[in-house]
């Protein structure tokens, strides 16, 4: 390496700070060589002496010199609080030592020996008389009745705000976390609880672990009682509703199984791959049955299976979720996320799917058409919880993406009620038991949301934050107080409510009935509406059909009689075109113009001689004279031929006459109002077809200035009669 | 003698209107007289006792010049009079009139 050069150049730039090495092509790639005298003093700062003297030697060192922070490790925990109930029985006290409690006699002596004590003897009396004092007062007076006007001040009977707050917490006993998908209680509020858990997101890695669900009691939040395991993740888990110990689940992989708790945490019984599922199966309820064993249960592939407990290698009936209705055909079923089943109402079952619709079959349907009966459309995005209301089951609510919808059944067309769009996205929701206007939602951000029908119905009547990450699948307990919650770790919390959540009066559930009545009597006025909007639009478009068509006829016609096509003219001339054009296809009009041509006629080969009343056609004649020339067929208006017809007795021949009273079609109402007009149009196969119009617009001028003439003179005829005579 | 001055009271005691019964219990707490049944009579004593102890406590930790004389404890069924002595205390349930 050739000697470090400085370059000139870049000097003058920055003079301290670059430094270039050059090394000359022909010692590239050499070996390199480590040498000695490799290094080069750049800077040397040698020690002041004069600050020797200053230097102070500090033999002890109390400060470490490391530069790095220290850090050590340690983990803390707060005691985990282990309950345990105990309870004390508490037995009679008080008697001395050696007198024994249960023997009867015993007890008498020593109570008559306390009798004849003196003190007893004295204290009793005096007691008495104090105590009648006080009886006596009571039985004369009643000191607690209200004597003043105010209301009492005893405690409200409702407080106007709702609390809650979480009483237990279950944390999730595996060790991965896994999202809480089901929370049930078992039924005749014993106090457990069952909760399933399993992950949905599509992670291969924790397909292969066991999944476990566990069974809790609800006093016990540090261990789960049981545990039920399959071989795949649970994803939901019911009790049987008579039987405690029967529970069935479904399984990720899309089976079904059945366990009983007290024998062991494994399957009874699991379906086989054939009969279940294609896809993950999402849910599995108990029906009411006479065995009482079956159950049925619906999944991602968009079929419903009905399946007996005691024999799983069979299905017992299949549907697919189908959207036309009276298909069920495979290829076009959508998942069905949820099922829906009421026991009060045994034939019918919802089934929300994941393109967000709600579909409502009837469950003994003789063939695929009358299974399902209808399909409302809820949501954008899968329909993540579908419920009906405990006290009014012809309502149900459905859970969405960022809604939640209220359906009632009779309203076909949309949902009833449904609430403003939230800030993230609904994973569960259901009704209250106690209070049936009340229902809870979760949200993907941890907060629990309260609705109530009843005191407000566009808000929330009161959110609270549970925890931290998102909740995933909420219940309400048997209990009426108390709410479970899971999260997206895998924990349960508890939650208690205040009583304003959990009473429901009498008076309530009418207003309840009101309220949902309101509401689908709204939509059902909205329906009608936009029936009848359509209807009318598809009249609408009908009528333009038609006339469209009437049109094309028309527009046929015209070419065969050889009339010019109207485009291109401006709206008189086509209003002229369409008058021509109805003249000549109208037999009467053809009639009368044929008539007016062989007056015509007869008037120009014969003269007035054509016309009874020579006398008036005389006079007319001499007074205006030979006005009345060729242009003449045109100017042989419509009134005059008109006035030819009905003024044929009192005035002959007003043929002379150019200007023609109008008064004649006027008078004659039952006349079309195209009479004037069509013996003119006569003349178009004979005249100039362009401008029809302006000579009309003048010959009706005249015409109009003509009656008063007219009149004038009539009298002037009849002055000139009565002259003469 | 003395024991049917005893009886006496207690007789008059149970013949005012209202009175359902009537308990006499000593400091241990032991049923010395009662006209109700065995098993209420226990109760009511075991109760009292510790009522009564509390509430005096509480009155002589507040002012220790006082003292409890009695306790009426209305209910919404009926009324408890309590009247605590040096060695005994009686207790009389009544039910009093709606006026």
């Amino acid at each position: 390496m050739s000697a470090p050069t400085e370059n000139p150049e870049k000097k003058d730039v920055n003079k301290n700070l670059v430094y270039s090495y050059t090394k000359m092509r022909k010692e590239f790639g050499r070996q390199e060589r480590c040498l000695q005298d490799h290094f080069r003093i750049h800077a040397n700062v040698k020690p002041l002496q004069k600050y020797r003297k200053l230097v102070v030697k500090k033999t002890v060192v109390d400060r470490d010199v490391q530069a790095a922070p220290g850090v050590c490790v340690n983990e803390m925990n707060t005691i985990r609080a282990e309950y345990a109930e105990f309870s004390g029985l508490h037995e009679e006290g008080g008697w001395p030592k050696d007198i024994n409690m249960n023997d009867p006699e015993m007890i008498q002596r020593h109570r008559k020996k306390l009798e004849k004590e003196d003190a007893f003897t004295i204290a009793v009396p005096l007691m008495a008389d104090e105590m009648e004092e006080l009886i006596k007062n009571n039985n004369t007076i009643n000191f607690y009745r209200s004597a003043f006007s105010c209301d009492s001040i005893i405690a409200p009977d409702r407080e106007l705000v709702p609390t809650a707050t979480v009483v237990n917490v279950y944390k999730n006993p595996a060790n991965r976390p896994r999202r809480v998908s089901r929370i049930t209680f078992a039924p005749e509020n014993i106090g457990r609880m069952a909760v399933a858990q399993c992950p949905y997101e599509f992670d291969p890695s924790l397909r292969q672990h066991a999944g476990e669900a566990f069974f809790w009691e609800i006093e016990n939040p540090t261990r789960p009682e049981g545990m039920i395991r399959a071989g795949s993740p649970i994803t939901d888990v019911r009790y049987h509703p008579k039987d405690l110990h029967t529970i069935v689940g479904s399984l990720f992989t899309g089976q079904v199984a059945t366990w009983d708790a007290r024998v062991s945490p494994n399957p009874q019984l699991v379906s086989t791959y054939e009969t279940s599922h294609t896809d993950v199966c999402t849910t599995a309820l108990w029906i009411n049955s006479k065995t009482g064993c079956e159950f049925f249960s619906s999944g991602l592939d968009g079929q419903v299976i009905w399946w007996d407990e005691r024999n799983l290698s069979q299905t017992l009936d299949t549907l697919w979720c189908d959207p036309e209705k009276g298909q069920g055909r495979p290829e076009f079923a959508h998942g069905a996320t949820v099922l829906e089943y009421e026991h009060t109402l045994p034939t019918k079952f919802l089934a929300g799917t994941d393109r967000g619709n709600v579909m409502v079959f009837m469950k003994k349907g003789k063939s695929p058409s009358e299974r399902m009966i209808h399909m409302y459309k809820a949501h954008k995005g899968p329909v993540m919880a579908c419920h009906r209301n405990p006290m009014f089951i012809k309502n149900f609510l459905t859970v969405g993406e960022y809604h939640i919808r209220i359906f009632a059944e009779d309203c076909k067309e949309s949902s009833i009620m449904w609430t403003v769009p939230a800030e993230t996205r609904y994973a569960d929701a259901n009704w209250l038991i106690n209070r049936p206007s009340c229902f809870i939602a979760c949200r993907n951000d941890g907060v629990l949301e309260w609705w109530d029908l009843l005191i407000r119905g566009g808000n929330n009547i009161m959110q609270m934050k549970v925890c931290d990450e998102a909740l995933t699948a909420v219940c309400a307990a048997d209990t009426g107080k108390h709410i479970a919650v899971g999260s997206i770790h895998g924990d349960v919390r508890f939650i208690q409510m205040s009583d304003l959540m959990s009473d429901f009066d009498k008076g309530e559930k009418p207003m309840l009935a009101a309220v949902f009545d309101r509401e689908s009597r709204r939509e059902k006025y909205l329906e009608q509406r936009n029936r009848e909007i359509r209807l009318k639009k598809r009249d609408l478009e009908k009528q333009e059909a038609i006339q469209k068509k009437l049109e094309e006829d028309e527009a046929a016609e015209r070419k065969a009689l050889g009339l010019p096509d109207i485009e291109g003219m401006d709206p008189i001339q086509v209003k002229g075109m369409k008058i021509r054009q109805e003249v000549a296809r109208n037999p009467i009009i053809q009639a009368e113009r044929e008539f007016f041509i062989s007056i015509d006629e007869e008037i120009r080969t014969k003269g007035i001689d054509a016309f009874p009343d020579k006398k008036v056609a005389k006079k007319k004649k001499s007074e205006d004279g030979d006005e009345h020339q060729e242009g003449g067929a045109v100017n042989i208006t419509a009134a005059d031929l008109a006035a030819l017809d009905f003024h044929e007795d009192e005035q002959g021949a007003d043929e002379g006459k150019p200007e023609a009273p109008p008064a004649a079609p006027e008078a004659t109402p039952s006349q079309t109002a195209a009479a004037p007009l069509p013996p003119q149009s006569t003349t178009p196969s004979e005249s100039q077809l362009a401008p029809p119009e302006p000579p009309e617009e003048e010959e009706e001028e005249e015409g109009e200035e003509s009656p008063a003439d007219e009149e004038a003179q009539n009298e002037v005829d009849e002055a000139d009669d009565e002259e003469e005579e | 003698m003395s024991n049917n001055e005893v009886e006496e009271a207690i007789k008059r005691i149970m013949s005012h209107k209202g009175v359902v019964g009537l308990i006499v219990i000593n400091h241990e707490g032991i049923p010395i007289k009662s006209t109700l049944e065995n098993s209420l009579s226990v109760q009511y004593a075991a109760q009292v006792t510790q009522m009564v102890d509390k509430t005096r406590s509480m009155i002589k930790e507040l002012d220790n010049n006082n003292d409890l004389t009695f306790i009426r404890l209305r209910t919404k069924k009926h009324e408890v009079l309590v009247c605590p002595e040096k060695e005994y205390s009686m207790i009389v349930i009544q039910n009093p009139i709606d006026t």
